[in-house]
Parts: structure tokens; sequence; C-alpha cells
């Protein structure tokens, strides 16, 4: 049955197969001396693709078309990079290589580890202690100190915490909502509106009951106290901001604000304190201001994007030469191997849809949008279908942070919004961050398994 | 409201994000990326120059004036083969110091920038050789060009020469200028100089006309036809308590309006100005395309005329003599002087007269359509003023003989304390094929004393070479 489905020819892996196919051609006609290592290269990343969407096909393993996006997008990387600089493009097909294991290897441990749920204080101590080491010992790359170097492996710690981020959100609340009791809040606010949340909070419950719950009573005293206390929304909104507090300390502008719209809307979907919301906003704006007054980069930043042509030969250079890049390329693009978008420094990382948009075109590079779009559309849906807050929580968390760490990029190269880097999610260059979102949506895969299960359980019913 | 609803909401602005990078992404498109493309700082326009063999200017006739030579070794350097002579026409085109002049403005048609060039980009990047870029005809004449740059050696100013009939530019020269082929060498010199080499006073130079503007406020007065233009001159008028006084202090008596043209009588003027009052003077200014901006195929510096239409009788008397806060260029002022030669109709300048493909096809040919500024009569009224103020005025120095010259002598008050010198005029007035407007800047000398004999001299070369035609 299943079988027969995959060798129907509007099979979606076909596209996959035949756009590789043309892209890797076109990639061997154009680097000179013929390289016949493009095409075994090609060959290597198409027999990946499909061996593994076998498997999830075969093994049931849930969700069929997130692995098909998410390898359509890193396989359009491998080819970007390999036409930028071949060293790349080799070392991003061994990275894709190590990530579709990571990708399984994610789901095994996912899935069958239970209770993922109930460390919530491990997440905290680890997302910390990365962030101290990170300061204490990491180096520096491009403005911001965040890549720790052991022996001859160099990681950003950062791209990893983004995973154990919304791990620590889900176990706040599921810890929250799983319990009886009232939700201790400061005494600073009205019973009034305690009671409307109370209730409310209640309603989520209910569906949240038929996952076995731990109960409280079964733990020591101690973590029953400190549990009272953190679920104290003040102090889960002091541990947030701690996060993005370490991530200003090392001038990762782009993840902070990535890790403050990801926890934003998780708040903003759990929440139903208009007022605390909006204290947040208040809040963002706030530290906005003075780091804009008080630290130079962001200052940068933001005069750059509101006139990059006053200093173009030096800190509007960049974000000018990506825009040239991609004008350029007008609709249709100038085709693979013509354009020049080596001029862009740094191409291969932050700016590697501007390389798109100028030899792919605007329609090139709004096809990849597109694709953004579909994966977390998918994201969302599986989301949507699960019940166990925790999960639905991660689900949601993983999907959002790659569809605002898509928006800030894009948005930033092609000068929508201020510059910040962070990477193009499967496409950029990159090992740690490849990795990570290799993991994540290895995770959402298995929560999207979960869906299915329990969905057909419903229809067995 | 439930988690799932609130989900539902978080979707939605994730879509409208993702929908502003599309729209920005096509908006930026349409809009933006044409202008990037032709960007000096974008590499990738540097790229087009060194894969084509710029195109070759040449003169009316056919004289090579810039040329592209590739060496032996493959490299392409820009010659131009009269050095300063055309700086300030044909400009300069540097890597380094960027463009300027036709080498700026037609920069696209020189490297065959155009759309049908799809082919040749494609030839050109499978077989590697060079494409071929356009060449340019100019509509000036390069020994026009060349008697009046002699005549301004030395001096600080220019001398602009058209076709009244076609809007032609025959000549352009802007003193001080510059040797292009020598530009690196001279670079700090040139931008450091404090009487702007680098600066195209023809287009660019904006001074007060001074009495080259009385023909267009006579065309103001004539057009009227209520104000009385006979009148005692004393030498001075006294408006709203300003004493203005006449060049010639001592009077000139009585007068009408052919009279006080003919020995530019500023009292009369200005009297007859404040009696028009604001509206038709601002009228005839605009009409005359003074504040407005001038079409052509070369940048020409807006004119200023900073008044609106409650002008003080003072402001309206200093508008009348060319004075006040009223600036044009010389350009403008030979446009503005062919109206009279052309019958009331303005012929635009223009100074591209077609463009050639390497292989000698025709892509482009100018043509130029008149705008009607004033009536046939009027025109041809103002236009026997001036043949009187060159054959009994103060333009007498600009008389040739057995010719009727028509003409406007201006003798320009400034803030530098030495007036400029103007002299704006065309000829045969019977048949006009010749327009010039010449200024001589802080000059301190009349302009008829100063810039007519010049203007004679650039008439007299152009009727002689065109004598033939």
């Amino acid at each position: 049955m299943k079988l027969n489905k995959f060798f129907r020819i509007q099979n979606p892996i076909y596209i996959l197969i035949f756009v590789n196919l043309l892209f890797f051609g076109l990639l061997f006609l154009y680097v000179k001396p013929l390289d016949t290592f493009i095409l075994a290269s090609g060959a290597g990343v198409i027999a990946l693709m499909v061996i593994s969407y076998l498997a999830i096909i075969k093994l049931q393993m849930g969700d069929e078309y997130i692995f098909l996006i998410i390898s359509m997008l890193t396989s359009l990387g491998i080819i970007m990079l390999y036409r930028i600089n071949p060293e790349y493009g080799v070392r991003q097909i061994s990275l894709y290589a190590l990530g579709i294991i990571l990708y399984f290897l994610a789901y095994i441990i996912f899935r069958f580890i239970k209770g993922w749920d109930k460390y919530l204080y491990l997440y905290i101590i680890f997302n910390f202690i990365s962030f101290i080491t990170t300061i204490a010992v990491g180096s520096s790359i491009g403005g911001a100190t965040n890549w720790i170097q052991i022996g001859g492996f160099s990681f950003q710690p950062a791209e990893i915490i983004k995973v154990s981020f919304v791990f620590f959100i889900a176990a706040y609340y599921k810890l929250r909502f799983s319990s009886d009791e009232v939700v201790t809040h400061s005494e600073g606010l009205d019973s009034y509106e305690d009671q409307i949340i109370n209730s409310d909070v209640n309603k989520d419950l209910d569906y949240t009951e038929e996952e076995p719950i731990e109960s409280i009573e079964t733990e020591i005293g101690l973590i029953d106290t400190l549990n009272e206390k953190v679920k104290n929304v003040y102090v889960f909104l002091g541990l947030a901001y701690m996060h993005i507090f370490f991530l200003l300390l090392q001038r990762e502008l782009g993840l902070s604000a990535l890790f403050f719209i990801v926890f934003l809307s998780i708040f903003y979907i759990y929440e139903d304190d208009r007022k605390l919301l909006l204290y947040n906003l208040g809040l963002v704006l706030i530290i906005g201001i003075i780091s804009y007054f008080t630290m130079s980069h962001v200052n940068v930043r933001l005069t750059t994007w509101i006139n990059p042509w006053a200093d173009i030969s030096n800190k509007g250079y960049q974000i000018t030469q990506s825009l040239f890049a991609i004008a350029e390329g007008g609709f249709f693009g100038t085709g693979l191997g013509l354009g020049s978008p080596t001029y862009i420094p740094e191409v291969h990382t932050d700016f590697i849809f501007s390389a798109i948009c100028e030899e792919m075109g605007v329609f090139g590079g709004i096809s990849v949008v597109l694709l953004y779009f579909l994966l977390i559309y998918r994201g969302f849906k599986i989301a949507l279908t699960i019940k166990d807050i925790f999960k639905r929580i991660v689900a949601l968390g993983i999907t959002l942070i790659y569809g605002y760490q898509t928006f800030i990029i894009i948005g930033g190269v092609i000068k929508l919004i201020p510059l910040t880097g962070v990477t193009l999610p499967f496409i950029s260059y990159g090992g740690t961050s490849l990795i990570s979102a290799f993991i994540s949506f290895g995770i959402l895969q298995a929560i999207s398994k979960k869906t299915i299960e329990e969905e057909e359980a419903v229809i067995l019913e | 409201m439930s988690s799932d609803k609130k989900i539902i909401h978080v979707i939605i602005f994730m879509s409208i994000l993702f929908f502003s990078i599309i729209a920005y992404l096509t908006y930026f498109q349409i809009f933006e990326a044409a202008d990037l493309t032709k960007h000096p700082y974008n590499k990738r326009y540097l790229a087009v120059e060194d894969k084509t063999i710029r195109g070759n200017i040449l003169d009316r006739n056919g004289v090579i004036l810039a040329e592209t030579i590739v060496e032996e070794d493959d490299k392409m350097s820009r010659v131009y083969n009269y050095n300063q002579l055309y700086s300030h026409v044909i400009g300069y085109s540097s890597k380094k110091f960027g463009k300027s002049g036709i080498e700026s403005y037609y920069n696209d048609e020189l490297l065959a920038l155009t759309e049908d060039n799809i082919l040749a980009e494609l030839r050109e990047s499978i077989t590697g050789k060079r494409i071929d870029g356009n060449n340019l005809t100019l509509t000036i004449s390069h020994n026009l060009q060349q008697r009046s740059e002699s005549l301004l050696k030395g001096k600080i100013g220019s001398i602009v020469a058209m076709n009244p009939k076609t809007g032609e530019v025959l000549a352009m020269v802007s003193k001080p200028d510059y040797n292009p082929n020598t530009l690196s060498n001279n670079w700090e010199k040139l931008t450091s100089d404090e009487r702007s080499p680098l600066l195209n006073r023809s287009l660019s130079g904006l001074y007060p006309p001074g009495s080259i503007y009385k023909p267009i406020i006579a065309a103001a007065i004539l057009q009227d036809g209520t104000i009385n233009t006979e009148y005692d001159c004393t030498g001075t008028i006294n408006i709203d308590g300003y004493d203005l006084s006449d060049f010639n202090k001592s009077g000139h008596g009585n007068l009408d309006l052919r009279r006080s043209m003919i020995v530019s009588c500023n009292t009369n003027f200005a009297r007859m100005g404040t009696e028009l009052g604001s509206e038709k003077i601002t009228n005839i200014s605009k009409k005359f395309f003074v504040g407005k901006d001038l079409k052509s195929d070369m940048p020409i510096s807006k004119s200023r005329y900073p008044y609106d239409i409650d002008m003080s009788s003072t402001d309206i008397a200093a508008v009348s003599i060319g004075q006040g806060k009223l600036l044009v260029t010389p350009m403008h002022m030979v446009t503005a002087t062919s109206i009279f030669a052309n019958d009331g109709v303005m012929m635009t300048p223009y100074i591209l007269k077609q463009v050639t493909s390497e292989n000698d096809r025709v892509l482009y040919t100018n043509n130029n359509e008149g705008i009607p500024i004033v009536s046939e009569t009027i025109a041809n009224e103002i236009k026997d003023m001036m043949v009187a103020v060159v054959n009994e005025g103060t333009g007498r120095n600009a008389r040739i003989n057995g010719i009727d010259v028509a003409g406007k002598t201006g003798t320009a008050q400034n803030e530098t304390g030495e007036d400029h010198s103007w002299f704006i005029g065309f000829a045969p007035a019977n048949d006009p094929k010749i327009a010039v407007a010449v200024i001589l800047e802080s000059e301190g000398r009349s302009g008829g004393a100063a810039a007519a004999p010049i203007a004679r001299e650039v008439i007299n070369q152009g009727l002689n070479e065109w004598s033939g035609e």
C-alpha cells in the first residue's frame, strides 16, 4: 500500500531527484576543469535522500513532508555553496550526512526515552552553564563571542541552546498546567483577574489529564516548594529574560531577538494576562532603546538599515553588496554560476539568500521562502494536533524558532528589517546550526509520529 | 481564548511576515533594482566595463573626439584626442574618479547596455570576446568649439552656442577646465582649486542675468499692452523708498521701450515692471522656464526664481532688471534667446545627435519638438529691438559687416563685487543660424565691452562654417 503510493509519479521525492540531477549536472558543466567528484556528490546526496525517505515511509515514522522539504533546502544550499567554493560544498555534504544520522537519532531518542517534560531544572542548569562557559572560554568570530573550541572542533553552544530553550518553556508550562493547585501569582494582581486566568487554565487542563501525570505528592518536599516558586510567572519571566540577557552579552543580536520573539509567541498563546504581555513588549522596547544608545553595534545595525548608502564603503558595504546582488538577479536570475555573489562578504553564511536571488532570481528566492513556509506550516499542523502540552509547546517552539529565524535573516539581507547575523536554516554554511536544525526537526518528526498514532487510536475507537 | 485559537493568531502573524518578504522582494525588483544595477559602487557594473570596448564620441562632422584604444597586452585605455577642449562636454570616465559629462549621461549607450543586446552578451560569455559599445555623434561642431575655447582662454566663464531652430548645441565651453587624459595626476589639485575647474559653468553655473533679462520683461510688457512705455529717465528712480540708479547715472532722457532696450535703461524697466505687477512678471519668467526644470539630454541646473506671487515693489523692480535673487545658467539664457530667433518657439537644447552601433546601424536619432512661448509678432518685435541694440546701442561691439546681429548686453552685479559680463545674441536676424550666450565671471567690465566682442567672433565663425550649407 505504502510502497504503491511511493511509486506514484506525482510523489514529491521525484521533484527532489529531478532538481538535484539538474543542478548537479549544471554544476558539473560549470566548474572547470570537469570534476567527476561533483557527479559523485550529487549521486550521494540523492541516494541519502531517497534512502532516508524510504525509511520514513516504510517505518511509518510520521509526517512524510518535513524531511522532503528540509532535504530540498539542504541540497539547494549544497549546490550554492559548491558554486561559491567547492570546499564548502563538500563539507556541507558530509554535514548533511551527519545531520541525517542525528535526525534519526533524535527521532529515536525523543520517542523512546520518556519523561522529557520532567527535567525543567536540568534544562535551566544546562542552558546557563553553556552560556557561562561560552562567555568564559569562548572565542569571538564576526563580532560575537559565541564559539567554543574543543580540540580542533568548534561549535556554537547557542545553536544547541535553541532546542533546550524550547524544552525549558515547554517543561515550565507542563509543570504549571498539570498541577491541580491554583497557580501562584504575585500579590500585586487583583483577585478577579486571577479567577479568570485560573478558570481558563483549568479548561486547558481538561485534555492534558489523559497523559499520566507524575503526582506532585511523590516528589520530595524541597522540589515541591521549588516547583511552587518556579510556577510563579515572574520567576519564569526572569529565567527567560536571563537567556536573552546572556545572548546580548555575547553580542548575539539576532539570536536574542529570535529567543525573545519565540518566547513571546508562546507566552501569548498560553498566558491570558494581556497586561503582562504588554509589559513585556514595553520592557523590550526600553531594552532596545537603551542598547541603541549604549551599545555601538546596535546603533550601527540600525543606522545602516535606515541608510546604508551613507557609509557604503565601510559599514554599509555588506548590505549594499547584497542589494546589488539581488538587483542583478532580476526576476529570473543570472543563472547558476553566471552571477558574482562572491562580491558579498560572508556570502556563504548569512548572505546565502542574496546569492540564491542573484543566480536563481527573485522567483527562486520566493520559492525558497515558500518552501520554508510549507515547512513551518507542517510544524504548526503537527502542533495543533498534539494534545500533550509539553509536546505541543516543543513542536510549536521548534516551528517558531525556524520560522522566525528565516524571517530575521532573509528580512535582514533584503533590508526589510535591520540586519542581524543568524544563519538561514538548512541552507547557510555552518556546522552547528545545520546539525541543531536537523536535531530539532528530528524531534518534530518524532512528535508527528505520536500524533498519527493517537489519531489512529481515535479512529479505531 | 483557547490556546488553539491563539496558535492560529501566531500562524497568521507568521504568514504576514513571510508574505511581507515576498511583497518586498517583488517591490524591490520592480522599483529599486534598476537604479542599483547602475550604481557606481556596484562592482558588477564595473565588470561590464571590462568586457566592453567603450564606444567612440564624434563631433557632428565625424571628427573623433574620444576613443578607446585596446593595447597589445589587451588593456583598454580611454583617449581624449583634444585634451582639455572637451573636458566639460565629454567629461571623463575613470574607475577611480567616476564619470562626468557625456561619458556619464550616455554611459549605457557607450557600453551598449541596451535591452536588445542580450545576444551580444551571450556571444561574449561563450567566446570571451569583448562587446563593442555604441558610437555617439554629438551636435557639437569641432571648429566652433575650438574657436570658442581659444576666445575664452585665460578667463573664467562660459560660451554656449546653439542652433536656435533645432536646439542643437554647437559649442559649449566652460573655463577653467582640465585635461581628462591626465586626471589621476591632477585630481588633488583640481578638487582643491577654488575656481572649481571641474564645474561645468555652462550647465551648472548660476549667475544673476542682469540686463540680458530685459528682453523677457519686454515680452511681458508687449503682451500686456497697457503699460505706458514713454518715460523721462533722470538716472535714478525711487521705488518704495529704495533708490535704484542707472548704469548711466546722468540719465537717458526721454525714451520708449525700444530706446530703453537699446540703452539698457534700468530705471524705465524697473518702473514698467512695477506697473506690470508681480503676477505678470512671475508669469513671463515661468513661461521662459525660469525657476522650472529645463528639459534636455544634459542635466541643466534649475534656474532660481525664489519669489511667490506677493513680491514687494523693490523685488519686482530688481527682477525687471535681472537682479535680486534671480539666478540663471548660460545654457538657459542661450535657449531663451533662441525663442526670439525662432518666432517665439523654444527648442530645448540637446547635444546627442545620434547613436550608431559598431556596424554603423543607426540606433537613435534625436528629434526635438518646439514649445511655443510667445507669439511670433512679439518675438519679432523683440528681435528688432535686439538688432537695434547691436546696431546703435550697448551691443555695438558685436556688429558684423553685412549681417544683422541681434543681441543684448548684461552687466550683472553680484556678491563678488566685480560685475559679470554677459552677452546673448543670434544672427543673421532675418534667418538665424546661430545663437550664443557668453558670460565672463567677475570680469569687472560691462557686457558690451567684454562679452560682446567674444560673441561676435563666435557668431562669425559659426556663420562662416554654415555659409556653404
